[in-house]
């Protein structure tokens, strides 16, 4: 990402510009592009109310895809349908299928924990444990039985790395995590879901709690992920989903009213009520 | 409402709301005053003589040679009270027979109050009871006794038709021209003379065991008994409370039967004391039959059923305090709930969970009713850790109450008492202190 | 660091005990108050001299006797003799309580010192606590209102009471006032210039007025000749004939020291 982009990123948050942005070229990821997740007719309901509609879609492994969509449209419903967190709401149950490599996300075998494993999350807040800086790292690793901590170190450090963080706080692991500032608490929740290896990572608004400095970071990270991750990112702003994204949704009151190449999309949109989003006619 | 008013209004609650916490202080002022005033008295105070005699003798310390030395000058005065008695009693042998019984009848209470004060009189047995062995150890009951010996308190009961008025007639008026008359006014010359009046710091208050039901020595078992009935108490409440308030908050689904068990428990809460008192009995000596007979351990359970709905409460509380997001992002990367409940989400309620079992820790130590009918004795020694699951135990709440109402000597060992009400109120604050530190310290590593 | 210091200290002095721990197989004591101080000094004694352990507890005769039918004490102190209601749920659980006398007790009638009355008749106290006679001036005394003190239903110094005094079936007045023990009666009627209450004889002190019973004073000589028209006997029970240790213990008020012990504490020994 240039220099550019960040500044047009600071303005986008500043003064929510309502011209439509033309999204770059992107290039295609080598070994990416199968099925990784699959809803079929999915619905997803709170007790009696349907917050996602019949989706039918094919999630691209490697690639970021982006939710984008008015506030209430069910898109991180959708987005914490896959990998269950929904389970923690008592009243929601789904219907219709979802596939994550071909399984049934739903299924009555379908183990829920292993599923997180693989499917990892971050949230709009960022929440990191009360614990220091090193054992929220390792708190995936050891939960999955590693307890070298020549091991748990390495693995540290690389998810640290792979998050942009390391050199920020490689002097300070033992430190509480509640004393970094918000954005590097953002990139130590991604860094802490990267080190249980996941195939795919949910981010849900994850900058709408962030300055635009921070902002512009996370989004860097998102890119320097892309290719090795297969990305789902929820967000408010549709620069953002411009620029760091290959393809996007766009949820209406439930339903997944248009899904392409984040280019197409915003560019040429085929349904009116996503061009109206998408020009601000409405929010 | 404009400025001018809201001004006032303001004001005056500011007023209000710092009036009622200086009438707070000052309540809790009133109250802790004597007791730590007394309360200090049974252990800094000016003894005589006889405690440090009664020390030596019954607990093996203290300084021979110096108690020898001044019980040698004691006596050398002493000897002299007592010649006057014999010389008395001499005298009385040679009086009128109706002479003798009317002084024989007034100075009865004048060799009681001289043995009371001086322990027994020569030429009388040894008391087969230590409270009777030795005279008055500390000063200022020296002084009352002294009282007594000079002045007889008579009540005008001339007129039979209004309540009569107390007047005290010297002795030495009653016994002039006798030759017990000097006594009196050498009594109240040599009184420091004959006790040996010292400044006494006595730390085995805390430490020693009581003798003859409290009249001397120490409250080591009381003090001993209240740590092992809420310390029991809370190794059965704790872990218990804080698993029901994981499964309330966990797992529990909201229904019918979940909120009776909820209501039941806000009811246990509000249950009177006495009532886990008859139950515990009831329950675990009757029924259970965990000991033969009242038990520390009967007692601990019975308390901790007591705090259990108190520490369910706070533990509840705590756990829901604990933000959402910390059980997503454990969930989210994979945790079992039970491991996320057991690495994330106790760890982080823990301060609150450790406050709300502190608190009942204290109430545990300060509970009498409960434990009246399942561990607490009047008298009993100190118990060793094995005899918990079959030995009754003194302790501080008990005798307190025991002491203040059923002891036959309650108003000579007031000291006592207080010195028991200042150690349990010690205990409590102690208690209620490392609770505060505890969380602060807590809090401190989990904000980071 | 200072806070982990008194931690340990606190740990060491809490597991050791002063005397060396209580060997296992005491006697446990139960019951009346009014018993308590010879219970208590008979436990010393006995501790001193025999090295067994004895623990006393004071929760009322009632108390007492439902412990030994429930098999969690040993000796049941008593101020009352054991009802027939009490032995026979005894006998439901195997228990057959058996009585000993351990000393005599008179029951002293106590007003406040500063009241003029010297003595009353037996009936008069029956009245006073019917409520039949609710003031001082009745029995010769000034004109104020009587306080009536009572001990609570469990107590046995009430059940020797109301049986020496007042009469099988008789009521106390719905006015008296309950305390909950002999040194609890002795604190109300010494701060209540109008109080009339009962005590054991061996709590009477200077602070309460002991009043004549029909003309005649409790003292040793009036209760051991019986004289004295309110006095009773003190008792131990013990589930059967007693054996080993709990014997011996039974056995004490049969001895010279038991005996002076028993006097020592203001009750006379049988
Ligand atoms: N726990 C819940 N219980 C009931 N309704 C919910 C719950 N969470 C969200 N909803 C409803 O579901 C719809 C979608 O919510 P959400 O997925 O959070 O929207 P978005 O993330 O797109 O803003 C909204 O109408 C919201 O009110
Ligand atoms: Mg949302």
């Amino acid at each position: 990402m240039t220099a550019e982009h960040k500044e047009s990123a600071v303005e986008a948050q500043a003064t929510a510009t309502r011209d439509i942005y033309i999204p770059s070229e992107r290039a295609s990821v080598s070994g990416g592009g199968r099925p990784h997740v699959v809803a079929k007719d999915f619905s997803i309901y709170y007790g009696d109310f349907q917050a996602v509609k019949k989706v039918n879609a094919d999630i691209l492994s490697q690639y970021v895809t982006a939710i984008i969509g008015p506030s209430g449209c069910g898109k991180s419903t959708f987005l914490r349908a896959i990998n269950r967190m929904n389970d923690l709401i008592p009243s929601c149950h789904t219907t219709g299928m979802l596939q994550f490599d071909g399984e049934d996300v739903y299924g009555k075998l379908t183990d829920e924990v292993l599923l997180r494993k693989k499917i990892g999350m971050v949230f709009q807040k960022p929440n990191p444990f009360p614990k220091s800086i090193f054992d929220n790292i390792a708190y995936g690793p050891r939960l999955h039985g590693m307890t070298d901590r020549k091991q748990l170190q390495a693995i540290v450090e690389k998810s640290l790395r792979k998050a942009a963080l390391w050199d920020e706080v490689s002097d300070r692991l033992d430190r509480n995590a509640l004393g970094l500032s918000g954005g590097q608490q953002q990139r130590l929740c991604v860094a802490r879901t990267l080190a249980v290896e996941p195939e795919i990572l949910l981010l849900d608004e994850p900058t709408s709690a962030l300055d635009p400095k921070a902002t512009a970071k996370i989004e860097d990270l998102i890119q320097e992920l892309r290719g090795s991750y297969t990305i789902m990112i929820v967000t408010h702003n549709m620069q953002q989903a411009s620029r760091v994204s290959d393809y996007t949704m766009f949820f209406y009151e439930g339903e997944l009213v248009e899904y392409a190449e984040t280019a197409q999309l915003f560019t040429n949109p085929k349904d009116r009520m996503t061009e109206d989003y998408i020009t601000g006619r409405f929010s | 409402m404009n400025l001018g008013t809201r001004k006032i209004l303001d004001n005056s609650f500011t007023a209000v709301g710092m009036g009622s916490i200086v009438v707070m202080a000052l309540a809790l002022l009133v109250v802790l005053t004597p007791i730590v005033y007394n309360g200090v008295g049974s252990v800094f105070f000016t003894g005589t003589i006889e405690h440090r005699t009664m020390l030596y003798k019954e607990f093996g310390r203290g300084d021979a040679k110096a108690i020898e030395t001044q019980t040698a000058t004691a006596d050398r005065y002493r000897a002299e009270a007592y010649r006057m008695l014999s010389d008395f009693e001499q005298e009385m042998e040679g009086m009128s027979l109706e002479a003798s019984r009317q002084y024989r009848s007034k100075y009865a209470p004048v060799r009681a109050a001289m043995s009371s004060l001086l322990g027994p009189l020569p030429g009388d047995p040894v008391p087969m009871l230590t409270r009777f062995q030795y005279g008055q150890t500390r000063w200022e009951k020296a002084e009352e006794k002294l009282h007594n010996i000079l002045y007889e308190k008579k009540w005008d009961y001339s007129d039979p038709t209004v309540m009569a008025k107390a007047f005290d007639v010297p002795r030495a008026e009653e016994f002039a021209g006798t030759k017990l008359a000097p006594l009196f006014s050498y009594a109240e010359r040599h009184l420091a003379d004959m006790m040996q009046p010292q400044f006494t710091v006595y730390w085995g208050f805390f430490t020693d065991r009581s003798l003859d039901a409290h009249i001397f020595g120490g409250i080591w078992p009381e003090i001993q008994g209240t740590f092992f009935l809420a310390i029991g108490a809370m190794l059965f409440a704790f872990p218990l409370g804080v698993i029901a308030a994981v499964y309330f908050t966990e797992y529990a689904k909201e229904g019918f039967f979940t909120s009776i068990l909820r209501s039941a428990n806000s009811t246990l809460a509000g249950v009177p004391s006495i009532v886990f008192g008859l139950f515990g009995l009831a329950f675990f000596i009757n029924t259970m039959k965990v000991s033969e007979s009242k038990s520390v351990l009967a007692g601990a359970l019975t308390l901790a059923i007591m705090i259990l709905p108190t520490i369910i409460r706070a533990a509840e509380e705590a756990i829901l305090s604990v933000p959402k997001t910390y059980k997503e992002a454990s969930l989210g990367l994979g945790s079992t709930k039970w491991n996320t409940i057991v690495t994330v989400i106790l760890p982080a309620a823990l301060p609150g969970i450790i406050t709300g079992g502190i608190i009942s820790l204290g109430r545990a130590a300060g509970e009498t009713a409960p434990i009246i009918f399942t561990a607490a004795v009047s008298v009993g020694s100190a118990i060793g850790i094995a005899d918990v699951f079959s030995s009754p135990t003194p302790a501080l709440s008990w005798n307190i109450y025991n002491l203040a109402s059923e002891h036959e000597m309650a108003s000579e060992i007031r000291h006592v008492q207080y010195g028991m009400v200042l150690s349990l109120v010690s205990i409590v604050l102690l208690l209620n202190l490392s609770a505060i530190l505890l969380r602060a310290k807590i809090s401190q590593k989990l904000k980071g | 660091m200072i806070l982990k210091r008194i931690l340990l200290l606190l740990t060491v002095l809490l597991f050791a005990p002063v005397d060396g721990g209580a060997a296992d197989g005491g006697i446990v004591i139960d019951g009346s108050t009014t018993v308590g101080p010879i219970a208590k000094s008979f436990a010393a004694y006995f501790t001193g001299r025999y090295g067994v352990p004895v623990t006393v507890s004071e929760s009322g005769s009632g108390n007492g006797a439902k412990s030994l039918i429930n098999g969690t004490c040993d000796i049941a102190a008593m101020s009352r003799a054991m009802k027939s209601r009490e032995i026979a749920a005894g006998a439901t659980k195997g228990v057959s309580p058996k009585e000993h006398v351990i000393a005599l007790d008179g029951i002293a009638i106590v007003a406040h010192p500063s009241n003029p009355v010297p003595s009353i008749t037996k009936a008069q106290i029956a009245a006073i606590y019917q409520g039949r006679i609710t003031r001082w001036n009745a029995v010769g005394g000034p004109n104020a209102r009587i306080v009536v003190i009572q001990r609570e239903s469990n107590s046995g110094t009430q059940g020797s009471f109301r049986e020496l005094v007042m009469g099988k079936g008789v009521k106390i007045t719905r006015d008296a006032e309950t305390q909950a023990s002999n040194g609890a009666v002795k604190n109300r009627v010494s701060s209540t210039p109008g109080a009339i209450g009962f005590l054991g004889l061996g709590f009477v002190d200077s602070s309460v007025k002991v009043l004549g019973v029909n003309g005649v004073m409790p003292s040793p000589a009036t209760i051991q000749n019986g004289s004295y028209p309110v006095s009773r006997p003190l008792y131990m029970y013990t589930d059967g004939e007693p054996k080993g240790e709990v014997k011996r213990f039974i056995g004490l008020p049969e001895t010279v020291d038991g005996k002076r012990i028993v006097e020592e504490l203001g009750f006379i020994a049988k």
